[in-house]
């Protein structure tokens, strides 16, 4: 616990600021209900106007949450871990709304070339949404 | 700007950011944790011993991290702990010196957040074409609506955007020759923070950063006295 509290907080007492060093594979969390269609937990808006954008200064949760289940994505990808995994299971129950049993992946879009490719780089198992509503 | 008058301006300027960033979290799990963080903004903005409200304030970013298995919303909280750090040692430090000390450290993490983030991105050759850029709206996350990724098509713009970006940041340090240049690149740097904030949602970057931007003007103005 101590060694894991440090081990999170010398990163920022002693940041590395290197920001969009480069452009990597992005991730997008789809869920389906069990057997279901896939779609995005945490979709984007199609247009956002600027009055819109201007609002979002004082008060942006839902895009906030967006780009937590963006790093944990990342997280869960690069270093497997269960909070990450809980998180993202939370995430997408809350985005959800109601019971059931549902299943997240984690789909990574990617330049190769001039082609943009996805690829679902994890699948979780069935968990049931009440656990985290 | 005297060492005390910018000790109080961004602590003030914190309390202010760390409130907006609770209060989106007081509808939802964990806003014990939130309700906390901004009973002890209030505090500071009470100006009534405030290094023992940053001392409550470190502790709950300590709880912060460890609940979200690290920064939840990524540089912006870096830098929220990071100041709540150096104005904690800078108020409970046993002399003057550890304010000072305290202060230019948060300071030089500033220039640092420029210059660094500008430096890793000239040396990348995709930054320097713009392609970079073009692949932040095309496939990335960051675009706050999908109408945005439009502007993926206009790579001329985006190049033009990429070296304002990395001229911005890689000669920021420059602004520390002379106050008005310090006051004119700290007008561009919240300018950028502003545009971040609309077109990719990165709204708490913009408001604390700007939190720490007195601990960069009493630092030059620091700087200067040193000047024969």
């Amino acid at each position: 616990m101590i060694a894991r509290t440090f081990s999170q907080l010398m990163p920022v007492l002693f940041p590395s600021w290197r920001f969009f060093m480069t452009v990597g594979p992005s991730p997008r969390v789809e869920y389906r209900e069990k057997g279901g269609v896939w779609r995005e937990s945490h979709p984007k808006p199609a247009h956002l106007s600027v009055g819109q954008m201007a609002l979002r200064m004082f008060s942006n949760h839902a895009r906030n949450t967006q780009l937590y289940a963006v790093a944990l994505a990342e997280r869960l990808v690069a270093a497997p871990c269960d909070h990450s995994r809980d998180e993202l299971m939370r995430l997408v129950a809350e985005a959800h709304g109601s019971a059931g049993q549902l299943q997240f992946r984690l789909v990574f879009v990617m330049r190769e070339g001039e082609e943009l490719i996805s690829e679902v780089i994890y699948t979780s198992d069935l968990f049931s949404a009440e656990a985290f509503l | 700007m005297t060492l005390d008058l910018a000790m109080r301006v961004t602590e003030v300027m914190l309390a202010l950011a760390m409130i907006q960033q609770g209060a989106e979290h007081l509808s939802g799990k964990g806003r014990t944790l939130f309700a906390l963080r901004i009973a002890l903004c209030l505090w500071l903005l009470s100006g009534v011993a405030t290094g023992f409200a940053f001392l409550g304030l470190f502790a709950t970013s300590l709880v912060h991290l460890h609940r979200f298995g690290g920064p939840y919303n990524g540089g912006s909280d870096k830098m929220t702990i990071l100041i709540v750090t150096c104005l904690m040692v800078a108020r409970l430090g046993p002399s003057p010196l550890w304010a000072e000390l305290a202060m230019a450290y948060l300071a030089v993490q500033l220039v640092l957040s420029y210059f660094v983030s500008g430096y890793v991105k000239i040396v990348k050759p995709e930054w320097r074409s713009g392609q970079a850029l073009v692949d932040v709206f095309t496939f990335s996350a960051y675009p706050v609506s999908e109408s945005l990724r439009g502007w993926a098509a206009r790579p001329r713009l985006l190049q033009v955007m990429s070296w304002g970006v990395m001229g911005f940041e890689v000669l920021f340090p420059l602004a520390l020759l002379h106050p008005l240049a310090l006051y004119a690149g700290l007008a561009v740097a919240a300018t950028f923070h502003l545009v971040n904030a609309f077109l990719f949602g990165l709204n708490r970057f913009f408001w604390i950063w700007i939190c720490a931007y007195p601990s960069l003007i009493w630092f030059q103005g620091r700087l200067e006295g040193f000047t024969p």
